[in-house]
């Protein structure tokens, strides 16, 4: 596992066709809402943090985590991780295989559920 | 009295080639029985073509000829057809021929334009001259009483617009009774006597202008004559406008009730149109503020996770806390004791301390110095650093319900949109033969006849106005010419009050004759209604002064609601009424007039018939009336029976079944 952080963080292009399809509906502002949402989404579900492989350079560290909020969360979260950007590449990777998986139907977005599933579900 | 003998059609609707029926010149009651589309109407409009040059549809518009030709004959590339109508009227034979034919040159008319349409009338074996054809016809049926003689069942409701005052309809319904009561007679010598006036008025005034004394009374007289002329003038044009557009606004009306559920689909078509845009601009909107809102999203994912990793780092920080207090507090009781050692006496007790207890509290102190650091313990100021990243982005975390709420509203628009587009797609489909422009021509003709009658009436109103200020000044002259004038204008003067008072006459006879007509009517209408209601407790009919009829109940009460089935009996007694008070006696042709009726009440109706013309030609469908109804009904009263037979969709036959 390599032992520096990134300065810039992307997504492979089968999760940029996930981001596309949430970001249709325009229910986020832009992509980096969407997939510091995926991230979320990935660590509710209690997704490990890894590497990913293919994941291009979309942002700058920078921009997309601008207070270092992110930076100083995943950690408390992962006590292990010591390079919390990777991390969250790899959160936001796994968080848009489960978007992909369970909140995307019919290739819409369906973010209600996504939020809050009980409620959601119970409504429909 | 007008009997029609016999009527003979060519190519005319379905009825292919030449066929005819030949009625009785007995009083009685002739049957026609037809199945719908069959061709009972177009035998009604066949008569009516050879009138009056005239076919009508339902909606009583008059309908292109083109459409009118055998349309098998017209397949066989023979267009146009042919009405003879055989009757007798006040001794005499007389048969009228009316034709439309193509203009000569052209092999295949496609519309009125490639038409041409011939009539004449003889009287026994006269042919008649254009000008006595049609003075005769006119004197035999005036086309505008018609309505009286033939008509379509369908239609008496519209005699319920006779209880309307401002009804257009009703007011050229109530000019039409007028007209066959010979109301006219009296209206128009009351005209003449108002026109004799005016000369003598002109006359007055010129005779005035001859003499010094008067001179200047008879020109203002004649300028003011001359005015009263122009403003008539006036008056007149704007009153044909007014019935000029009053005959566009009742066709367009016609046309706008035709088309009225195609309107309602078109309008509802447009509100959902505008319902998606809305709902597409609120959605917009709505989107706009949830992406504003979605930027905490992961906060409001997280938001349970982070709770319990406060809690988790608030017990930490206990545990560091906890521990930093045990360590100083063995710091001083190390210190204690090794003061304490270094004295060899006890601080608190004073006694002394002995080698084997000074070995042991070295050893303790030893223990109380090095207390061991737990493995992985973090410092407090870690600790502290990260409560502080989860309470801040904790405090990020909230609004998730509202934004919840907002996605629902948004998702309830659109599952309203989506029933919105559906019912879109309905109306298109169903609409989509229509020439949607031509439609919305009509609704702007529409209204712009309804503004243009209200510009019309405010002129006439003015004129009206115009004219009673002009009456009053001429008045004023007059009774000035009378003070000072001589004995050729005492003469003049004379003729004009002789007039003035035979106009005055004729105002109250044609009060009084209305008057009388009125009380007739309402009679012979209430004597025939009690012949033809199934209802013990309606005791008469009251004539308003429109000639509608109001039923009365035999406590006194006037029935204000009425089926259309009463209606019906209630038109059917009017007519009846009306052939009765006539000057003019003619047939009665009835169109299916049994299809809102009990058979209570259609019993008493066909019982009734030969009491409400000597001749009667009812056209039927067998299950509206059983032919051997009638027949047991009518007995001697049934002069024939005919019955038109289906030979193909667009081809009838007439066939004589009895009689």
């Amino acid at each position: 596992m390599a032992t520096t952080d990134k300065n810039t963080i992307g997504v492979t292009p089968k999760a940029q066709k996930i981001l596309d399809q949430m970001s249709e509906d325009k229910a986020f502002a832009d992509q980096m809402d969407a997939a510091k949402f995926a991230m979320s989404i990935a660590i509710r579900r209690g997704a490990k943090v890894g590497e990913v492989n293919g994941a291009g350079t979309k942002w700058n560290v920078g921009s997309f985590d601008p207070n270092g909020d992110l930076r100083n969360l995943l950690p408390i979260i992962y006590p292990d991780l010591k390079t919390p950007y990777r991390g969250l590449e790899s959160l936001i990777d796994s968080g848009l295989q489960i978007v992909a998986q369970d909140y995307l139907k019919g290739g819409k977005f369906d973010l209600a559920t996504a939020l809050k599933p009980a409620e959601a579900k119970k409504r429909k | 009295m007008l009997r029609i003998t016999s009527i003979t059609l060519h190519n005319f609707g379905p009825f292919k080639e030449t066929q005819s029926i030949d009625l009785s010149k007995k009083d009685g009651v002739t049957m026609i029985f037809g199945e719908n589309m069959r061709g009972k109407t177009t035998l009604i409009n066949a008569v009516r073509y050879a009138l009056f040059g005239k076919v009508l549809s339902r909606g009583e518009h008059e309908m292109a000829l083109h459409k009118i030709g055998n349309w098998e004959a017209a397949k066989d590339g023979e267009y146009g057809f042919k009405v003879i109508l055989e009757f007798e009227h006040d001794g005499q034979n007389y048969t009228l021929t009316r034709e439309c034919k193509p203009r000569s040159g052209i092999e295949e008319p496609k519309t009125d334009l490639d038409y041409t349409q011939t009539h004449y009338l003889k009287r026994g074996s006269d042919v008649l001259s254009p000008a006595d054809c049609d003075a005769t016809l006119s004197r035999v049926m005036p086309e505008q009483v018609s309505r009286f003689f033939l008509f379509d069942g369908e239609l008496l409701q519209q005699y319920e617009e006779l209880l309307m005052n401002e009804s257009e309809m009703g007011q050229d319904i109530k000019e039409a009774i007028e007209r066959i009561l010979g109301v006219p007679v009296l209206t128009s010598a009351r005209y003449d006597m108002a026109e004799l006036k005016k000369e003598a008025e002109k006359k007055e005034s010129r005779t005035a202008q001859k003499d010094q004394q008067t001179r200047e009374l008879g020109t203002q007289n004649a300028a003011q004559i001359e005015q009263r002329t122009a403003h008539e003038k006036e008056l007149d044009r704007l009153k044909k406008e007014l019935t000029g557009l009053k005959t566009t606004k009742s066709e367009n009306e016609e046309m706008v009730r035709q088309n009225e559920k195609t309107k309602a689909l078109l309008n509802e078509l447009e509100n959902l149109d505008s319902r998606v845009k809305d709902i597409d601009a609120r959605n917009k909107e709505r989107r706009e503020r949830l992406a504003s809102m979605a930027s905490n999203a992961w906060c409001w994912v997280l938001k349970p996770a982070l709770e319990e990793l406060q809690e988790r780092e608030q017990k930490a920080m206990a545990t560091i806390q906890s521990n930093a207090a045990q360590r100083e507090f063995s710091a001083r009781v190390a210190d204690q004791i090794e003061q304490a050692l270094s004295t060899s006496k006890c601080q608190v007790c004073s006694q002394k301390i002995d080698t084997k207890t000074a070995k042991a509290l070295r050893a303790q102190m030893a223990e109380l110095r090095a207390p061991p650091q737990k493995d992985g313990e973090a410092s407090l100021e870690e600790t502290v650093a990260r409560l502080k990243t989860l309470r801040e982005i904790a405090g990020n975390a909230g609004g998730k319900d509202a934004a919840i709420e907002l996605l629902f509203t948004i998702e309830d628009a659109q599952v309203e949109r989506t029933q919105c587009q559906a019912r879109i797609g309905e109306i298109r489909e169903k609409t989509k033969d229509l020439d949607e422009s031509k439609l919305r021509r009509i609704m702007t003709a529409y209204d712009k006849t309804v503004q243009d009658i209200a510009i019309v009436d405010g002129g006439i109103k003015k004129e009206q106005e115009a004219l009673k200020e002009i009456g009053e000044n001429i008045k004023r002259i007059q009774a000035e010419l009378e003070r000072i004038g001589g004995a050729d204008l005492a003469k003049e003067r004379q003729r004009r009050q002789l007039c003035a008072s035979l106009g005055e006459l004729f105002d109250k006879g044609v009060g009084v004759y209305r008057e009388r007509l009125r009380k007739k009517v309402e009679q012979d209408a209430s004597k025939l209604f009690l012949q033809l209601t199934t209802e013990p407790d309606y005791a008469s009919l009251k004539i308003n002064e429109n000639y509608g009829l109001i039923i009365v109940h035999k406590d006194g009460d006037e029935i204000q609601v009425r089926s259309a089935g009463a209606e019906h009996v209630v038109a059917l007694s009017l007519m009846g009424a009306l052939q009765r008070n006539a000057p003019l006696e003619g047939p009665i042709v009835m169109d299916s007039p049994f299809g809102r009726l009990d058979e209570g009440h259609t019993g008493r109706i066909v019982k009734a018939l030969p009491s409400m013309a000597k001749q009667v030609l009812l056209l039927v469908y067998e299950s509206e009336l059983e032919p051997q109804f009638v027949r047991n009904t009518l007995k001697g009263d049934l002069l024939r029976e005919y019955k038109i037979v289906r030979k193909s969709a667009r081809h009838s036959v007439l066939e004589q079944s009895k009689g």
